[in-house]
């Protein structure tokens, strides 16, 4: 009873999502298809394997009496697992699998090889058109077919078609899925395409598959280490796409140089907080042999969900409800995401040169910019080019240098990363807090402000990077690649600080990415486009590095403009997802506001100040307003190095009258050659009477011990980074009459109480001036 | 009603702001002292994010206007300039440039100021008498169409918000008050009548859907301070209770005359209650999900209220106080719905399933019951531990460790303390505080979270309810 009732709300649920997506082969249409296939399995059992072509007739009254009764099984075991719900997945059929190995004699696994059977039937289907080759009987063929011709990205499939990107990826039915407890196993043929999304771990159980750039290929089954990978995927972001390939083909792009290493390497130590297993605990613990399951395919990934409190993000932020409006946090996309990831071939071709030369050459690694114009995909393109590199070396070095949209949040710093894993997913939902990396402040979403700062700070970074391979070459191993993501001001001031960064650090190639690239003009017409699109002359005069001009995905997606978030809002989502991180747990909780989550406190003043000084970047303030201006706002904390103590404390700080330690330093910010920057924090509160800041957001305090260790200064910088309103809100507090800081709207009533705001695209009429 | 960031405080630092700027009376321009404090605060003000463009304007003519030296006429041209297109910029709506001399009548503001701006940025700069002039009507004009108006509105505001939210909450217990006497007066006279029939048969069944309906969408429906841009978590009991009108809808079911009889004779009322109300109680369980969970956490709340200061009156033995007895006896009745719900729940009967209790759920509320020794958990205690044969095994032998027990025990327990040594009891009392050293030790600078480093030292402090930028002062 129990379990039927909760078997109906899911189906509730599960038709409402459908009702909001367009694709037209409804979830239930699924579930019949895949009855109807479950029907003909226990045909098979019976032993009539030969009525297979009339299947698809059967009458939909019939099966669904056959599957009330495993049904009803299942609802006793509803506390031993729980359900993962996926579309096209009868769980009918998985019961017993659910059962415990001892008795599986005769119930299904026996049923396997008739399965098989089915699908080498149809063999030649995966090389053709068709979407889903794995379909077992015909009817679920042509359902995929229709659905493919009335979703909402044919049109963009059929200008693909030459690119052999098929739409929709591999649907997931009783043949080439199998759920176990609370694991999901899915098998691919080679080339097959998969995406999901949802918050979840993947693993790779059998053979090997590609997300985005990465290889993951199978471990051998006792070897410990990291198997499960955290991703976490949005809807309204391009889903990440699993294609399944033969690890040894891929892997021939780079030579034997590193052939240890990179085996080693493509296990990923642990970036993410998964505890280091091995695929024969995880048998042990479903109590199955991975080897026996689904065992026609190459490939086999298995899924978990994993719930680690990012889908809640819509409870800080309202626009975000639709980034996990998903029937459950592991869900096949295919019906669902609107866009995917897609690789343009001109990356692949342009990774494939990169890699074999690097290949070659394993002392003189690619040092890659990536430039281009707001909205080109710098940063994705970045993400794919680091993400093969990874495959074949132990780590690559980001310079992430576009303030505005980080691939490590939040925004407002430029950063450089020691990365050994691929960069998977949107930034906002990343977990990434083991990365080895230096972060310097900058207090904008822009270099546009102090350019001068700006290019120090990337020249600290830099020489980090300059630092680490000499490191390296102390150890006797190879140094690292370089790849960097420049910000996207490309006119003005913005090409002149292209210019002294591409000077300063001397890229082996720089890649120019384009809005509106199209491989008909690529290579004749390239003074028009040229002019249009503003490419820095001295980028194309290039001698001293390779130039070459790549496609943006982003004219691959159905419609370009329809699914994408502006910056602001990426913005907002890295900050609200940086600041509810709990970097104790591991896990983001967006149910706790800002106001009541647990603060770090330490003084400001006194023998055992945490805190040795205040920096306001702007210019000097009143010492009495300070208090009240840093109050409530976001500071960046940094260690900053000292040479002359003495110094320090006679003539560069002074106290306000709260006693508040202030840097004398002309509204400057910290220099970049001494200073780092361990993380944003958000003050919450000053404590007047014990002289103590109240901080919130992650904090992690080994670094600050490191720093004091090394006799480091901790700074607080102020930038001019803005808090979301919402991070200021608590619904318990807004009975109160008056809030700090917030006031309630009465903008229409007096003029000039907006904040000055500019426009850039009013158009002027002739004849008419200002 | 909506909020926004703003970089002041508070309304008195806004207010403060704006005395440094103008003098009460507008006619002498303030202390230059005062002006440059007003200067200074708005720079503090500016670092904490954009600020609106009519204090930033007020600041630099301000600013423009002190400045003695051969620059000034550039300042104040810069100055002038910059508060026209500050203006006017935000206004400018349409796809095309309208003529900025249009922008400004819509705003009310001189055309003479756009002249002006056209000719600092176009063509010869006006002397100098012109601009200070220039700045000083602007000054003025910012009182008359900024200043005095922010300042008036947001007081205005501010002080009605907890007479708002007052009136709001009696507005609602008014009107579920009256849904809720109609449903007893009518129920009243039709006790047999069944509800569960189609809506369509009988005009009393529509009559009762309706009612069901009004109390569900008020419940559902937010309170008044509550921003448009939380979003909801249909799932979430303490949000629900906390932003919309559920909590004050679902009190109200707990007074006297609802599911507590006016004259409480016996519990034998009990079933009369349960026919009375059950019907109304299941029928808005069907249509809010968060009805029946709600209930039962505010009767718990209420039953553990009296249930906790009864354990602190036993020792002062007022118990023949009338108003006590009375409390006494309404609360055995909340305790009577409340075991009822649980019990239901528990059971899954399906009108209940909207609130669902796990076993250890049970088994923690079993264990905050033996430790209480008034009747009303007793009450909770015998009706629950039935439910589950597990939990009634384990929690039986314990139940005569419960206060009100204890009475019965205590001469066995003296028997027992009697056979036991001075040397013995001096043993168990050592062990024991040794054990207690150990416990509390670890469990301390855990709970604090104390790093210190190098003479540095951070700390976890307790986690209070605090606006983001508060000042702490005592």
């Amino acid at each position: 009873m129990e379990h039927s009732a909760f078997y109906q709300i899911t189906m509730a649920k599960r038709k409402r999502a459908e009702s909001s997506s367009k694709a037209p082969l409804s979830a239930f249409a699924a579930r019949q298809l895949n009855l109807e296939q479950n029907t003909t399995k226990e045909k098979k059992k019976r032993g009539n394997k030969n009525e297979l072509p009339n299947e698809g007739t059967e009458q939909p009254l019939e099966t669904m009496e056959l599957t009330s009764a495993p049904l009803e099984d299942h609802s006793s075991s509803k506390q031993a697992s729980f359900q993962v719900l996926v579309p096209g997945i009868d769980r009918s059929g998985k019961t017993g699998i659910d059962q415990p190995p001892p008795h599986e004699g005769g119930v299904d696994v026996p049923t396997m090889p008739s399965s098989v059977q089915v699908t080498l039937n149809k063999p030649s289907v995966a090389d053709e058109s068709s979407p889903s080759p794995l379909s077992a009987s015909p009817s679920l063929v042509e359902a995929d077919a229709e659905s493919r011709s009335n979703t909402p990205s044919s049109s963009f499939n059929t200008s693909l078609q030459k690119e052999d990107l098929r739409y929709p990826y591999t649907h997931l039915t009783e043949t080439n899925s199998v759920r176990v407890k609370d694991a999901l196993f899915v098998g691919l043929h080679s080339g097959e395409k998969l995406a999901m999304v949802g918050t979840y771990l993947f693993a790779c159980a059998r053979g090997g598959f590609s997300l985005f750039g990465a290889s993951y290929a199978c471990r051998p089954k006792n070897e410990r280490g990291q198997i499960w990978h955290s991703l976490n995927v949005p809807l309204m972001y391009p889903t990440p796409i699993f294609v399944s390939e033969n690890i040894s083909n891929t892997s021939v792009t780079f030579n034997s140089v590193e052939s240890t290493d990179s085996s080693s390497s493509t296990g990923h130590p642990a970036t993410e907080s998964v505890e280091s297993t091995s695929i024969s605990d995880f048998e042990n613990a479903l109590g199955v042999n991975v080897d026996s399951l689904l065992p026609s395919f190459e490939t086999v990934l298995v899924f978990k969900m994993n719930d680690i409190g990012i889908s809640k993000i819509p409870r800080v932020s309202p626009f975000a409800k639709r980034l996990f409006n998903m029937p459950s946090l592991l869900e096949n996309a295919s019906s669902l995401s609107s866009s995917f990831e897609i690789i343009p071939d001109s990356w692949k071709t342009f990774a494939d040169s990169m890699l074999s030369t690097y290949a070659s050459s394993m002392h003189t690694p690619p040092k890659l910019l990536i430039c281009g114009p707001k909205g080109a995909g710098k940063s994705t393109c970045c993400r794919y080019l680091t993400n093969r590199l990874v495959n074949c070396t132990d780590y690559v070095a980001f310079l992430d240098i576009d303030p505005g949209q980080p691939e490590v949040v939040p925004f407002g710093h430029i950063s450089l990363y020691f990365l050994n894993s691929p960069l998977q997913g949107p930034a906002f939902c990343r977990l990434l807090s083991n990365v080895r990396s230096f972060r310097i402040h900058i207090g904008e979403s822009t270099p546009q402000r102090d350019p001068t700062h700006y290019l120090a700070s990337t020249f600290r970074l830099f020489s980090e990077y300059q630092k680490f391979n000499f490191e390296r070459e102390l150890e006797g191993k190879p140094p690292v690649s370089l790849i960097i993501n420049c910000p996207g001001w490309m006119k003005g001031g913005g090409a002149e600080l292209l210019f002294g960064l591409v000077n300063q650090i001397s890229p082996t190639e720089v890649v120019y990415l384009s809005r509106s690239y199209s491989r008909s003009n690529q290579v004749d017409k390239k003074s028009i486009y040229q002019h249009k699109e503003g490419i820095p002359e001295f980028l194309l005069q290039a001698t001293h590095f390779k130039f070459s001009q790549l496609e943006s995905s982003w004219q691959y997606l159905p419609d370009p403009n329809a699914h994408r978030i502006s910056s602001a809002d990426n913005r907002k989502l890295g900050l609200l997802s940086y600041l509810h991180f709990d970097i104790e747990h591991n896990v983001w909780d967006f149910t706790r506001s800002l106001a009541v989550r647990q603060p770090l406190a330490t003084s400001f003043s006194g023998p055992q100040h945490g805190i040795d000084a205040v920096n306001i970047i702007g210019e000097p303030l009143n010492l009495m307003d300070i208090s009240k201006a840093i109050n409530g706002t976001l500071l960046a904390l940094c260690a900053y190095e000292v040479s002359n103590e003495k110094e320090w404390n006679d003539n560069q700080i002074v106290e306000t009258p709260e006693g508040i330690p202030v840097l004398v330093n002309d509204g400057l910010p910290l220099d970049p050659a001494n200073a780092q920057c361990f993380g944003l924090v958000l003050l919450r509160s000053i404590d007047l009477v014990k002289k103590e800041f109240h901080f919130v957001g992650p904090i992690n305090l080994d670094l600050l011990a490191d720093a004091y260790s090394k006799g480091m200064k901790i700074v607080l910088e102020r930038g001019r980074l803005e808090l979301p309103l919402s991070t200021m809100l608590d619904r318990r507090l807004v009975v109160l009459p008056e809030l700090p800081y917030l006031e309630r709207n009465f903008a229409s009533i007096a003029a000039g109480s907006q904040r000055r705001r500019i426009r850039r695209n009013i158009v002027r009429r002739g004849g008419l001036t200002g | 009603m909506d909020l926004k960031l703003v970089p002041w405080r508070s309304k008195e630092d806004f207010l403060f702001l704006m005395s440094c700027f103008y003098n009460e009376e507008l006619e002498e321009i303030p202390d230059p002292s005062a002006l440059y404090r007003g200067i200074e605060i708005v720079h503090s003000w500016s670092t904490r994010g954009r600020i609106p463009h009519s204090i930033e304007a007020t600041a630099q003519l301000a600013l423009s206007l002190l400045n003695n030296d051969p620059s000034q006429k550039l300042s104040l041209s810069l100055a002038i300039s910059r508060f026209v297109s500050g203006l006017l910029d935000p206004i400018q709506q349409s796809q095309y440039a309208v003529p900025m001399a249009i922008l400004a009548k819509s705003i009310d503001l001189p055309t003479s100021f756009v002249e002006i701006r056209h000719a600092i940025t176009h063509e010869e700069l006006p002397s100098l008498p012109v601009l200070r002039q220039t700045a000083n009507r602007a000054l003025a004009w910012l009182y008359d169409h900024y200043w005095i108006r922010a300042a008036n509105a947001s007081s205005e505001i501010i002080d009605d918000t907890l007479e708002v939210n007052e009136m709001h909450k009696n507005d609602i217990q008014k009107r579920v008050r009256e849904l809720l006497k109609k449903w007893r007066s009518w129920r009243k006279v039709n006790v047999s009548a069944n509800m569960t029939q189609s809506a369509s048969e009988h005009r009393y069944v529509r009559e009762f859907e309706e009612l069901c309906s009004e109390i569900v969408s008020i419940s559902s429906s937010r309170l008044p301070y509550i921003l448009a841009s939380f979003v909801s978590d249909e799932q979430d009991l303490n949000f629900a209770l906390e932003t919309t009108n559920l909590e004050i809808v679902v009190s109200c079911f707990l007074e006297r005359r609802i599911l507590i009889p006016s004259k409480i004779t016996s519990n034998n009322l009990f079933p009369k209650a349960i026919n009375l109300w059950l019907p109304l109680i299941q029928n808005i369980a069907s249509k809010h999900s968060l009805f029946l969970p709600a209930l039962q956490a505010l009767l718990w709340s209420e039953i553990n209220e009296v249930s906790l200061s009864n354990q602190n009156s036993a020792f002062f033995g007022n118990e023949n106080n009338e108003e006590y007895k009375e409390r006494n006896s309404a609360c055995m009745f909340l305790t009577n719905w409340y075991a009822y719900l649980m019990k239901a729940a528990y059971k899954s009967e399906p009108w209940a399933n909207t609130m669902s209790i796990t076993q250890t759920e049970l088994a923690s509320l079993l264990e905050v019951c033996l430790q209480r020794s008034d009747p009303f958990t007793r009450v909770i205690i015998d009706e629950l531990l039935p439910l589950d044969k597990e939990l009634e095994e384990k929690y039986v032998p314990l139940c005569q460790y419960r206060g009100d027990a204890k009475n019965v025990d205590i001469t066995m327990e003296e028997n027992t303390l009697a056979e036991t040594t001075v040397d013995q009891m001096q043993d168990d009392l050592n062990q024991l505080s040794t054990r207690l050293a150990s416990i509390t030790e670890p469990e301390e600078s855990k709970s604090s979270g104390l790093r210190a480093f190098e003479n540095r030292f951070w700390y976890k402090p307790k986690v209070e309810l605090a606006p983001i930028g508060h000042f702490i002062v005592e």
